[in-house]
């Protein structure tokens, strides 16, 4: 296995089994960080896809002075949520969202916890602005000022979206726990 | 940051998901129709560059300034030099000029030399005093003079148009059979000249490299900028000439390495060709070069190289005689077949893409000593420094 920084060097030489290398390595990472932010598995290859692109575009700008994964992961963020912008999809849902959702206002969050692959669904199926802004926010760990100029929305519209998203997260896994564990006990 | 909150980040952290084969085709795709697409505009923008500059370099200027018909026989029995012009440093009287200076004109000086074997013969002189300066108001040597050649030895005393970026200190000796006779310059001269000049050529050329298990082809092309500062200390007795040296233009197409690996095998040639009012020279050479490599970071290479480049040079020279004598106009040229450059220099590439990289060269170019025979024998010390810039692809 070669390491990052021959991978870097080949994959920018033009050598295809360097990036073939480069890609299976990291693309299941960057694949749960774009299923993430997408609405369905299809639009998360999608924004994989365009994310690998920028990848290899730019290795010629990666410094090796961070870690090369977390350099990655801001191509797939940022890309996906171009992705997302093209369509409108996150402005238009965070307005929509503020009015129509009516979320508890604190679930039993602690109570509960799925493993991962369950817990990826519930957020996958959150709305589009909750879902981005608390991939931002809880997981990408942006702040709040930062969520609003990426999403050119205001900065309490982010901190307020935050909030009503977790809360529904936190009701979508209670409801994904009474899905699953008749399933676990018929097991 | 609360439980919860964290419970989300350690399941992100370690969440993966296999993406289909599909993604890794579409990934490939989209790579190779980019890098089709960047070869298409760097092909398109190359070819135009190669337009413009041979446009401008071999696309003839307007009609030569006109040449007079009145000659004078006055034999002179002095040489005199051309008044001061940038970057030569002369003490000469000031020369008359029979038409105004462009920035574009070459200005040729003529200069006497009397021969006693030179019997006049009824060719029109270049200009009716001695002395002058004619301004010519094209590039191009060949459209600059419509006299007829003679067939002289180089029995006159001569002025020679050099290229700036050659030869920052010369040496030169003139030892024609009848040179005394026609030295007048009364006294020894000391000259310190210096100056900056700037040339800019068109680079292009086809390298091919060798690496296992890769081959291929380099093609490059761009735009040479050549920035020359010299500083030349030159001594005459009795017969020193002064020369001008005004850059006109310069083509030279040669290959260089742009690959960000080593090329253990490389083949190259040289081909350069300088054209100078007067004078012209054509090179072929084939660099033999050794290169070490000072820093090569995934983006970025420097190395450092030199070696020897045995060429085979032709020059040739328009020579302009002295109004009066018949020795006005003679064209010659010289084959040196065994010549030598040594050279060295720094070179500096950075990735553009995988297939295109952006470089930067400096080279320190000297030739070997060289004599060549003809009746004239002249020692030439040329130190070429040249610093180049292109894409290549």
């Amino acid at each position: 296995m070669q390491n990052d920084e021959e991978l870097i060097a080949g994959s920018m030489d033009g050598d295809v089994r360097a990036q073939k290398a480069l890609y299976e390595k990291y693309a299941a990472l960057l694949m749960g960080i774009s299923y993430r932010y997408a609405r369905n598995h299809a639009d998360a290859e999608d924004i994989l896809q365009d994310a690998f692109l920028k990848i290899f575009q730019s290795l010629s700008r990666f410094r090796f002075e961070g870690s090369f994964e977390g350099w990655m992961r801001r191509i797939v963020v940022t890309t996906a949520l171009n992705y997302m912008n093209r369509s409108k999809h996150i402005r238009e849902s965070l307005a929509i969202e503020a009015m129509s959702y009516e979320v508890p206002a604190q679930q039993e969050e602690a109570s509960i916890k799925l493993n991962g692959n369950d817990l990826m669904i519930c957020i996958q199926s959150l709305p589009d602005g909750f879902r981005t802004v608390l991939n931002l926010h809880a997981i990408e760990g942006y702040s709040h000022k930062e969520i609003s100029s990426m999403l050119q929305i205001s900065e309490s519209t982010s901190r307020s979206q935050y909030m009503r998203a977790k809360a529904m997260l936190a009701m979508r896994i209670l409801e994904r726990n009474k899905i699953l564990v008749p399933v676990d006990k018929a097991g | 940051m609360d439980s919860f909150e964290d419970y989300l980040k350690k399941e992100a952290a370690g969440f993966r998901m296999e993406p289909s084969d599909k993604v890794w085709k579409g990934v490939q795709s989209g790579l190779q129709q980019k890098k089709r697409r960047k070869a298409i505009v760097y092909s398109v923008a190359a070819s135009v560059i190669i337009l413009l500059l041979a446009g401008l370099f071999f696309i003839p200027g307007t009609s030569p300034a006109p040449v007079s018909s009145d000659r004078s026989n006055n034999n002179n029995d002095k040489v005199n030099t051309p008044s001061v012009q940038p970057p030569v440093a002369n003490t000469a009287p000031e020369a008359k000029t029979t038409a105004p200076v462009t920035s574009s004109a070459t200005l040729l000086h003529t200069n006497k030399g009397t021969g006693n074997n030179n019997p006049p013969t009824p060719v029109a002189p270049l200009t009716d005093k001695k002395d002058q300066f004619v301004l010519l108001t094209t590039l191009d040597p060949l459209f600059m003079f419509q006299v007829p050649v003679h067939e002289g030895g180089f029995l006159s005393k001569y002025i020679i148009f050099d290229r700036l970026p050659v030869q920052p200190y010369t040496v030169d000796a003139t030892q024609a059979p009848d040179i005394k006779e026609k030295t007048r310059m009364p006294d020894t001269r000391f000259f310190i000249t210096g100056g900056t000049n700037i040339t800019h050529s068109l680079h292009s050329g086809i390298q091919a490299h060798f690496i296992k298990p890769d081959a291929g082809i380099n093609i490059m092309a761009g735009v040479n900028h050549t920035v020359f500062t010299r500083v030349q200390v030159s001594a005459a007795v009795s017969y020193q000439y002064t020369r001008y040296r005004l850059g006109v233009a310069s083509i030279t197409p040669e290959p260089f390495t742009i690959s960000q690996k080593a090329t253990p095998i490389q083949a190259s040639y040289r081909l350069t060709n300088e054209s100078f009012a007067l004078n012209h020279t054509h090179r072929v050479g084939i660099p033999l070069l050794a290169s070490y490599t000072l820093f090569n970071l995934p983006a970025s290479k420097m190395s450092a190289f030199g070696g020897i480049e045995p060429s085979v040079v032709f020059t040739g020279k328009y020579l302009i005689g002295v109004p009066g004598s018949d020795r006005v106009f003679n064209n010659s040229s010289y084959v040196r077949p065994l010549n030598a450059y040594y050279e060295a220099g720094l070179s500096y590439s950075r990735k553009i893409s995988a297939h295109q990289a952006f470089l930067i060269s400096y080279t320190l170019q000297r030739q070997a000593l060289n004599n060549f025979i003809g009746g004239l024998d002249i020692k030439e010390h040329l130190l070429h420094q040249v610093l180049s810039a292109g894409i290549a692809f």
